[in-house]
């Protein structure tokens, strides 16, 4: 007899999610405020500085939102998995191995043109995070191992990894830090705003969001998804192959996250860089889940957590001083 | 409580229905599913707000706002599931939530001391250090009842209390319900068991969609089928028998079926025909094996050895081989495992079926408004009570969930078909009417495996009755052979003893 809201489910859930993420940001507004002024210095001030950038121009803006794009893309992946009631904690080496094979695709093969080298690329990482993340879900799926710890722990062996690479045999002559080739100029994604980071990813990232959600909304395999996700049993009684639908969904959302690695090398660095986001691994995950696990909905989570996470950046980037 | 109504968008709950409660009076609430009884409970307990209406208690108006209000009044529940912490001891369990002590320290020595004397004060019969998790569903259910007790309640609400206990069970609470009864305790049970109605109320109160029909039957002069009239609203009869009058060839044939698990042999070596057309009952104590012959006749599980044809073709391989095949099922479980409680209707309705070229293109993109029109289709077709298709299956009784299994398992005309107690839960409305769709298919020429716990839905249902003790079938018989008892003793595994007479 719980008939109400039924009609109007759909935009007061998509309402909650704005709303929440809306929270969020206030609250961590707040609490950062007590820990500046706690430090002697002026919350006011700060968030002047800080928004200052952010709102103000439009480099601060583009800043921002290239900042949040790989997020976007690990929110995405993490909460696809989670639709089948999988945790992917392992966004962030799959990022990482994107990254990686996108920098490699990138600085060797060459003679392509852009229209042909970037596409290579991203599916290049797509399949390198996607490959990594099967894995995984196939050691589930078969042995009952758990995903998160092996996610975790491979996070660990591929970062360490890719450093070793960029330290070792990838390491351009000459160069100071951990770091591979610099990628041709045909890789490079093209700007949306001039002399900013913010590129076509941003673009990217927006279309894969859109098309899970097509899949997930409209699709028989996004329907299968559904079920096995929130019923194997059931979905096992029907005749879905839940093992099949497990694997394919984690390795799916592997390639995502392999995709924000691309993002980052092909739009922000143009080479792989020993360590480039490891400050902000696991926040990744857990600002999906303010999106209430939606694909789309993630979307004002990432903003909302990039914009308090990359405060510190733009603060220190910047050089701006507070006192 | 009087002239309660409560309105939710699309329907009326409550239609100023009045209530009264007696002190020291046991009521039963009857009605069906969607009848209105749970609602009004709620209200009576400050769940939910009624849409107008007043409630009185002791002559005073109150305005429960929260269940905690209603706790301190002395009004508790005792819900169908039970709210208990497994690795906690009774004790503990009794008193969480209102644990005695101060200063954020529990006073475990008092606690334990007050839920000794409650249960030497009304027999319980529980040692309160044990852990829930060592007890059986009757003793937690009278650890979920000494924990309104404890909360002082004088009215006690009980939420299908029977649900989940075997017959022993049962006469044990109603031993413990007159027990509180003469303490003075009023208590309601919301049920719709007819027999333990007559056997346990003092007074009966009926709703039927939302409306008050009679609230002073007394049990003692009312017979079962007079009682499901009033909540039904019209003549019932489950008794009924329709024989099957064309049946035809063997249509499936399973030969030589055993199953192992855990070493041993779940089900061996178990054959049986069932021909279009007919009924094949089975009927079997639960854990006897069943479950596994369900599995292994729907592709679910590997089987140790097997021979199966439909219509002469050899079938083999997953559960979605079968399904395609032409063999339905209608699982025994339908939320564990026939449904999906967090999707729409109409997305249940195509489940299984949903690669069919009616619900998706060969690009594997769904056809939404086929889906829709299906859902809307079969819905009214097979009189599922919903505002709409895209409500959620969890929004639905247990009755109209089934009628969803049943919709969309009997309208792709299955060839034959596996069905497990399809009416365990739902109340006596949708039972009839999935009894008589049942018969609509088999006399489509279906093929119909019917798997029951209870005996007179067999009996009643049946062209032909196995029974099945420990994976075996020890008789077949045509229904009306047997009385209840040599049944019985067949379920038990005493068929040596029949023989031997």
């Amino acid at each position: 007899m719980r008939l109400d809201n039924l009609k109007s489910s759909k935009y007061s859930n998509l309402r909650s999610s704005v709303v929440n993420s809306f929270f969020a940001l206030v609250f961590s507004l707040v609490l950062g405020a007590v820990f500046i002024w706690v430090t002697g210095y002026s919350p006011f001030e700060t968030y002047k500085a800080i928004f200052g950038l952010s709102f103000s121009t439009i480099k601060g803006f583009a800043l921002t939102l290239s900042q949040a794009t790989p997020l976007m893309f690990t929110g995405i992946a993490f909460a696809l998995a989670y639709k089948v009631k999988m945790i992917n904690t392992g966004a962030e080496g799959q990022l990482y191995a994107g990254a990686m094979a996108a920098a490699l695709v990138g600085a060797y093969v060459t003679n392509l043109p852009g229209i042909v080298h970037i596409p290579l690329a991203l599916l290049v990482a797509f399949i390198a995070g996607g490959i990594i993340a099967g894995l995984v879900a196939i050691a589930r799926v078969y042995t009952g191992a758990s995903e998160i710890i092996l996610t975790l722990m491979l996070n660990n062996v591929i970062i360490l990894f890719t450093s070793y690479l960029a330290n070792g045999p990838l390491k351009p002559e000459g160069s100071g830090v951990g770091q591979t080739e610099r990628i041709a100029d045909s890789a490079r994604l093209m700007r949306l705003v001039p002399q900013t980071q913010l590129t076509i990813a941003l673009l990217i990232v927006i279309a894969v969001a859109i098309i899970i959600q097509f899949m997930l909304d409209r699709t028989v395999f996004g329907y299968e998804l559904k079920v096995t996700g929130n019923n194997r049993r059931a979905a096992e009684v029907a005749g879905i192959n839940v093992s099949k639908i497990s694997i394919l969904t984690f390795a799916l959302s592997g390639a995502i996250a392999g995709m924000g690695g691309a993002a980052m090398v092909l739009g922000v660095n143009y080479r792989f860089i020993e360590g480039f986001l490891i400050r902000l691994w696991i926040c990744r995950n857990i600002n999906s889940c303010t999106g209430c696990l939606q694909p789309i909905r993630g979307h004002t989570g990432c903003l909302s957590h990039r914009y308090t996470e990359g405060w510190n950046n733009n603060l220190e980037q910047n050089n701006i001083n507070t006192n | 409580m009087e002239k309660i109504t409560k309105i939710y968008p699309g329907t009326v709950a409550l239609d100023k229905v009045d209530f009264y409660l007696n002190e020291g009076e046991i009521l039963s609430l009857l009605g069906e599913n969607g009848a209105g009884k749970s609602t009004l409970m709620k209200i009576l307990y400050g769940l939910i707000d009624p849409t107008s209406g007043d409630v009185y208690y002791h002559g005073e108006k109150i305005n429960f706002r929260r269940p905690v209000d209603a706790i301190e009044k002395g009004i508790c529940m005792v819900h169908q599931h039970f709210m208990l912490v497994p690795a906690f001891t009774v004790t503990e369990n009794i008193i969480a939530g209102s644990e005695p002590g101060k200063n954020g320290f529990v006073d475990m020595r008092r606690a334990r001391k007050e839920v000794r004397d409650l249960i030497s004060q009304f027999k319980f019969n529980i040692d309160p250090d044990t852990k829930v998790e060592n007890l059986s569903v009757g003793e937690q259910q009278r650890v979920e009842i000494l924990k309104v007790l404890y909360r002082k309640a004088d009215v006690i609400i009980l939420d299908e209390p029977t649900a989940v206990l075997t017959p022993q069970e049962v006469d044990d609470l109603f031993v413990i319900l007159r027990r509180l009864r003469a303490e003075g305790k009023s208590i309601i049970i919301i049920t719709h068991k007819l027999k333990e109605t007559i056997a346990l109320a003092d007074r009966v109160m009926i709703l039927r969609d939302g409306k008050l029909i009679r609230d002073d039957v007394d049990p003692s002069k009312v017979s079962t089928n007079q009682l499901s009239e009033m909540m039904v609203g019209r003549e019932v009869d489950l008794q009924e028998r329709r024989p099957a009058k064309n049946i035809g060839d063997v249509s499936l044939h399973v030969k030589g079926l055993t199953v192992e698990e855990d070493g041993k042999k779940k089900v061996n070596n178990v054959s049986f025909d069932v021909k279009a057309g007919e009924i094949l009952g089975i009927a079997g104590v639960e854990g006897n094996g069943q479950t596994q012959l369900i599995e292994a006749l729907t592709g679910m599980r590997r089987v140790d050895s097997m021979e199966l044809l439909l219509n002469g073709e050899k079938i083999t391989g997953t559960s979605d081989r079968f399904l395609r095949a032409g063999i339905a099922h209608v699982p025994e479980d339908r939320l564990s495992m026939g449904l999906v409680k967090e999707m729409s209707i109409k997305e249940n309705m195509i489940l299984g079926y949903h690669r069919e070229d009616d619900c998706c293109d060969r690009r594997g993109v769904l056809k939404r408004k086929e889906i829709n029109d299906k859902g809307n289709r079969l819905k009214d077709q097979f009189l599922v009570k919903a505002p709409n298709v895209d409500a959620k299956i969890d929004e639905l009784s247990g009755g109209n969930q089934q009628k969803v299994v049943i919709a969309r398992a009997f309208s792709h005309n299955p060839k034959a078909i596996i069905i497990a107690h399809p009416t365990r839960g739902v109340d006596i409305g949708a039972m009839e009417y999935i009894h008589q769709q049942m018969i609509e298919l088999r006399d489509k020429g279906a093929a119909i495996l019917l798997i029951s716990a209870d005996l007179d839905e067999v009996k009643t249902l049946s062209d032909r009755l196995l029974i099945m003790f420990e994976g075996e079938i020890v008789s077949e018989t045509m229904p009306g052979e047997l009385t209840d008892i040599e049944m019985g003793l067949l379920m038990t595994g005493g068929h040596s003893m029949i023989e031997e007479e």
